[in-house]
C-alpha cells in the first residue's frame, strides 16, 4: 500500500461520511496521499435516489438524507452539503413546510462545491430562508433586521467588521421580498422594497443582490469562510497566517469552494491533524452503522434526537456547535445505547482474531493499548462466538478512538 | 460487577485558569418596590416608575383593573438550612420580550410604539394599576413571583450569541472572558466535588452556563432516563461494563480529545448510577418539552444526591421577529402550564421551600415593532424569581420615553445584581466570590 491506512482513514473521516468497510484499503492503494485526496475530489457521486414524499407527515426528508449519507459513494459532495446546512441554516422547527425545506436542501446540494457568492445570493432569497429569518414580509417602511444581522454575523463576515448602522441599512436594502407560504414561492414586490440606495459596508446598495455582493467583497468574507471550512475539515481553526493564505487563495478563485477545500485537504498540516476533534453525531452514527453493515435511518434518527443533531433541525441560526462539547457525558450515554445494539457480523464472528477483525471493520488503525486490552478482555469473557462478535464490535464503536474524527 | 475504578480528572486541568478577578463597571443600585411589605429599599428615593406611568397616562379602561392577590397571598418561607437550597434556572434563549411578559398597562407610548404587537390592556393581569402580567400567565399571577424589572446590561450587544455568552458566563461587559459559567461557579461553591453531579442541564449537548472547575456538571437528555445500556446476556453485559470502565480510565499522557472522550464516558457511567435511583415521576405535567424537563428536575431535586442546580434550556421560539403576539402568547402559556405542574409537584414532595426558580434570557426585544408584526433584537428585559420569594415588583420599570440609540429599553437593574441575588440571598455565597464588578443582591426578594 502506498498510503498509510491511518492517513487514508483520516482523509475519509473528514472528507466523507466514511470510511465504510473496505474504503480504506481502496484509498490506501493510491500512489501518494495527494493522489488519494485528488481521487476524493474527482469522484463522481452515485446518482441521487428519488426525492422523498414531501406530502407525508413525519420526517421523510430526514430519513432520505440519512440513507443518502449512508451511501459509501455519496462522497465529498454529501459532506459539504451537510457543512453548508450547518452554516447557512434553516430549521424545520420554524419553517413549517417540507416543500420549501427540500427546495433549500437542493439549493445547498447544487452549490456545495461551487461558487460561494452564487450560494449566498441564492440562499438569501430562498423561500425557506425568507421564512426562517423573517425576510418574507419585511418592507422598507419597517424592515425586519433578522436576516441582515445573521448574514453578516454568521453567514458571511463574523463579528467585528460591521456596525449596527450596517444592520439597519442591510435590512432596508434586503426588504421587499414576499413569501407565499401556501405555494412555497417568493417574489420581489417593488412597492415594498427600497426607495433609495443606502450606505452598507462602505458602498451604496439598493437591492438584495447588491447587499450580498457587498458582503462577498468585504475583506472579512474570505477569511471567515476559509476559517469555518478549515475548522470543520482540519479539526481546528487555522493559524492567522494560514487563514490569510487560504483567504487569498479563495479570493483569487472567485470564491469558488472546491479550490478552497482542495487547499485545506492537500496542505502538509492536514495529515497530522488526526483525532483532534470529535466525530460529530451525524458522522459518528454513519460510521457506526457502516461498521454494523446496516443502513437504518430510523435507528440513526433516534440516536440523533438524543444527541441533539437532527438534520433539518439545527438548534439555532448558528447551526450546531463545534468542539469537544460533543464528548460530554450525555453524548457518551447516547452513543452507548447505539453501540450496545451492535449485530454479530460474520467478518468478526468467523475471524481467527475477532478483535483485529473488529478494529479493521471499524477502520480503527491507531488504537490505544488500553482500548485493545479492553476489547481482548471482553472477547475472553464471552463464550458464544456470535455474542462475542456483537459485544466487541459494540465496544469498538463505543471506544474513545471511534468517538474522534 | 467489578472493574477498574475510574479516575476522573477535574475540569481545572482542562481549563488551566480560573475566574479572572477584576473590577467591572456595575450598574447603580436597583430601586425596589416591595408590594408585600412596603419596606424601604436602598433606592427608595426613586419613585416607582411603574405606578407613576400608570397614573400619569390614564388608559382607555373605564374602571381600574383589580390589584393583584399578591398583596395578600401567603408566601413560602425559604428553608433555613442553606445546604438544603436548590436552584432551577429556566433559560429562555432567543430573546424573551419583557414588555409582553410584564406589560405596562396604561402607558400610551406602549401602544404608539407597538401598533401591531401591543397586548390588549383589558386582557393583562394587573399587578398594580400600571403594570401587569401577560394574560397567558394566570398560574404565576396566582402564585406570585418576584418580578425584576428592566434587567440587563449597561452596554448591551444586539447579537444573540454575544449576549448568550455574557449571560451564561456572568460577564457583563465581555472584558473578563471567563472560561467558567456563572452557574458553574455557583455549583463550585455550593456543590460537593465527590457527587456524581452538582449541576445538571436538561438539554442536548453541554451547557456553557454550567462550566465549572471543581465539581461535576453535565447535561442530560430530558427524555432519557440516564441509564447505561449494555447488551443482553449476563456474560456479555459483564464483559461490556468491565471493558467500558477500562476505556473510560483517564490517561493524562494522551491528547486532550482522548482525555475528554474517556472522561465523558466516566462521568456518564457514574451519573447513570445516580439516575437509576431517582424517585418516581409525578403526574399532571403538560406534554411539552418544558413539562418533561421540569418533571425530571423535580425528581432530581427531591433527594440528597448532590445536585444543587438544574439548568433548563427552554427550547422555545422566543426570537419573534414575526408574528410576535401569537407566538409569544403560546410560549407564555407553555411556561405557565409547566410551572404550575412543577409547583404542585414540589409541594407534594415537601420541597417547595427548598427550590428557587429563576428565569434568564439574553435580551428583550426592540420597543417599536416591525412591518412583519414582529420585534427585532432588543436590550433590557424582565426576569422573575419564583418559589420561596417575596412577591412583588423589584427595580424600576424601564422608561418607554427614553430609549437607547437603537430604540431599546435601557437597563435599570444590572444582570450582575440579579445574579448576586441568587448567589448571596439564596445560596449565601458572597457575590464577589462568583461575579466581578462588586454587584449587590436586590434587597427584599428572599
Amino acid at each position: 500500500m502506498a498510503v498509510d491506512r491511518v492517513l487514508a482513514a483520516h482523509l475519509l473521516r473528514r472528507a466523507t461520511f466514511g470510511p465504510f468497510p473496505g474504503q480504506v484499503a481502496a484509498s490506501a492503494a493510491a500512489p501518494t496521499f495527494d493522489a488519494a485526496v485528488a481521487a476524493i475530489l474527482s469522484a463522481t457521486p452515485s446518482p441521487l435516489p428519488a426525492a422523498p414524499d414531501l406530502t407525508l407527515k413525519g420526517a421523510a426528508p430526514v430519513t432520505w438524507w440519512l440513507a443518502r449519507m449512508a451511501d459509501p459513494n455519496a462522497g465529498l459532495a454529501e459532506k459539504l452539503t451537510w457543512f453548508w446546512h450547518g452554516h447557512l441554516t434553516s430549521s424545520r422547527a420554524k419553517v413549517n413546510d417540507w416543500g420549501v425545506m427540500w427546495q433549500q436542501h437542493l439549493l445547498l446540494r447544487t452549490h456545495a462545491l461551487g461558487s460561494f457568492r452564487a450560494l449566498l445570493q441564492a440562499v438569501t432569497v430562498d423561500p425557506a430562508m425568507l421564512w426562517y429569518l423573517d425576510g418574507g414580509r419585511s418592507t422598507a417602511a419597517a424592515p425586519n433586521e433578522n436576516y441582515a444581522r445573521e448574514l453578516m454575523e454568521l453567514f458571511g463576515l463574523g463579528r467585528g467588521g460591521y456596525t449596527e448602522a450596517d444592520v439597519t441599512a442591510g435590512a432596508y436594502a434586503l426588504s421587499g421580498w414576499r413569501l407565499d407560504r401556501l405555494t412555497g414561492t417568493a417574489r420581489f414586490v417593488p412597492a415594498n422594497g427600497p426607495r433609495h440606495s443606502v450606505m452598507f459596508l462602505g458602498r451604496q446598495v439598493s437591492s438584495s443582490t447588491e447587499v450580498v455582493d457587498a458582503v462577498c467583497d468585504h475583506p472579512d468574507c474570505a477569511p471567515w469562510i476559509a476559517g469555518k471550512l478549515h475548522a470543520y475539515l482540519a479539526g481546528e481553526p487555522p493559524t492567522p497566517e494560514r487563514r490569510a493564505k487560504l483567504a487569498t487563495l479563495f479570493r483569487a478563485a472567485n470564491l469558488e469552494i472546491k479550490p478552497l477545500v482542495t487547499a485545506i485537504l492537500a496542505d502538509p498540516t492536514f495529515p497530522t491533524a488526526r483525532l483532534n476533534r470529535p466525530r460529530y453525531p451525524v458522522e459518528w452514527v454513519m460510521g457506526a452503522m457502516g461498521a454494523f453493515g446496516l443502513s437504518n435511518p430510523a435507528a440513526a434518527t433516534r440516536y440523533l434526537i438524543a444527541a441533539g443533531q437532527v438534520p433539518f433541525r439545527p438548534p439555532s441560526v448558528a447551526g450546531w456547535p463545534t468542539g469537544m462539547g460533543w464528548l460530554a457525558p450525555s453524548l457518551a450515554l447516547a452513543r452507548d445505547a447505539v453501540a450496545a445494539k451492535a449485530p454479530a457480523i460474520e467478518a468478526v464472528a468467523g475471524a481467527k482474531d475477532p478483535v483485529a477483525a473488529t478494529l479493521e471493520r471499524c477502520s480503527l488503525f491507531e488504537v490505544s493499548d488500553r482500548t485493545v486490552a479492553a476489547l481482548r478482555g471482553a472477547a475472553g469473557g464471552v463464550g458464544n462466538a456470535q455474542r462475542r462478535a456483537s459485544t466487541i464490535l459494540g465496544l469498538a464503536v463505543a471506544s474513545p478512538e471511534f468517538a474522534l474524527a | 460487577m467489578k472493574g477498574p475504578s475510574i479516575r476522573l480528572v477535574t475540569r481545572r486541568q482542562f481549563l488551566g485558569m480560573g475566574l479572572v478577578a477584576g473590577s467591572a463597571a456595575a450598574a447603580g443600585g436597583a430601586a425596589l418596590v416591595n408590594l408585600l411589605s412596603g419596606t424601604a429599599s436602598r433606592a427608595s428615593a426613586v419613585p416607582s416608575a411603574a405606578i407613576a406611568l400608570g397614573s400619569a397616562t390614564p388608559g382607555p379602561a373605564s374602571t381600574p383593573p383589580p390589584l393583584s392577590t399578591w398583596l395578600t397571598a401567603p408566601r413560602i418561607r425559604p428553608v433555613r438550612d442553606l445546604a438544603a437550597r436548590r436552584l432551577v434556572v429556566i433559560d429562555m434563549a432567543g430573546g424573551n420580550d419583557g414588555l409582553s411578559m410584564v406589560p405596562p398597562i396604561d402607558d400610551a407610548r406602549y401602544r404608539q410604539l407597538r401598533p401591531r404587537t401591543a397586548l390588549d390592556p383589558a386582557s393583562v393581569l394587573a399587578i398594580t394599576p400600571g403594570v401587569g402580567l401577560h394574560p397567558g400567565l394566570p398560574g404565576l399571577y396566582a402564585a406570585g413571583a418576584a418580578i425584576v424589572q428592566g434587567v440587563g446590561i449597561t452596554k448591551p450587544d444586539l447579537s444573540h450569541f454575544e449576549m448568550l455568552r455574557r449571560w451564561w458566563s456572568g460577564d457583563v461587559d465581555s472584558v473578563h472572558q471567563t472560561l467558567t459559567g456563572f452557574l458553574g461557579r455557583l455549583a463550585d461553591h455550593v456543590g460537593d466535588p465527590t457527587a456524581a453531579a452538582a449541576g445538571v442541564s436538561l438539554g442536548y449537548g453541554p451547557s456553557p452556563a454550567l462550566i465549572s472547575e471543581r465539581v461535576v456538571t453535565l447535561s442530560m437528555d430530558p427524555y432519557g432516563d440516564g441509564s447505561f445500556p449494555a447488551p443482553a446476556g449476563l456474560d456479555a453485559a459483564t464483559a461490556w461494563t468491565a471493558a467500558w470502565r477500562e476505556m473510560a480510565e483517564y490517561d493524562p499522557s494522551e491528547p486532550v480529545p482522548f482525555c475528554s472522550a474517556r472522561n465523558g464516558a466516566a462521568y456518564a457511567y457514574r451519573f447513570s448510577q445516580l439516575a437509576g435511583g431517582l424517585p418516581a415521576a409525578a403526574t399532571g405535567y403538560p406534554e411539552t418539552e418544558l413539562g418533561a424537563q421540569l418533571l425530571l428536575a423535580a425528581r432530581m431535586l427531591a433527594q440528597d444526591n448532590g445536585i444543587r442546580i438544574v439548568h433548563v434550556p427552554f427550547h422555545g421560539d422566543f426570537d419573534s421577529h414575526e408574528d410576535h403576539l401569537a407566538r409569544h402568547a403560546a410560549l407564555m402559556t407553555e411556561l405557565d402550564d409547566a410551572l404550575a405542574a412543577f409547583r404542585a409537584d414540589l409541594a407534594a414532595r415537601g420541597i417547595a421551600d427548598r427550590v428557587l426558580i429563576a428565569t434568564t434570557s439574553e435580551f428583550g426585544r426592540r420597543v417599536p415593532d416591525n412591518a412583519s408584526n414582529g420585534l427585532d433584537h432588543g436590550a433590557a428585559s424582565f426576569a422573575f424569581l419564583a418559589g420561596p420569594v417575596a412577591a412583588g415588583l423589584y427595580g424600576t420599570y424601564p422608561s418607554l420615553a427614553t430609549l437607547d440609540a437603537d430604540k431599546d429599553l435601557v437597563a435599570t437593574v444590572s444582570m450582575l445584581d440579579y445574579y448576586a441575588t441568587i448567589a448571596e440571598s439564596w445560596f449565601g455565597v458572597p457575590a464577589a466570590d462568583v461575579l466581578a464588578g462588586h454587584p449587590s443582591p436586590i434587597a427584599g426578594i428572599i
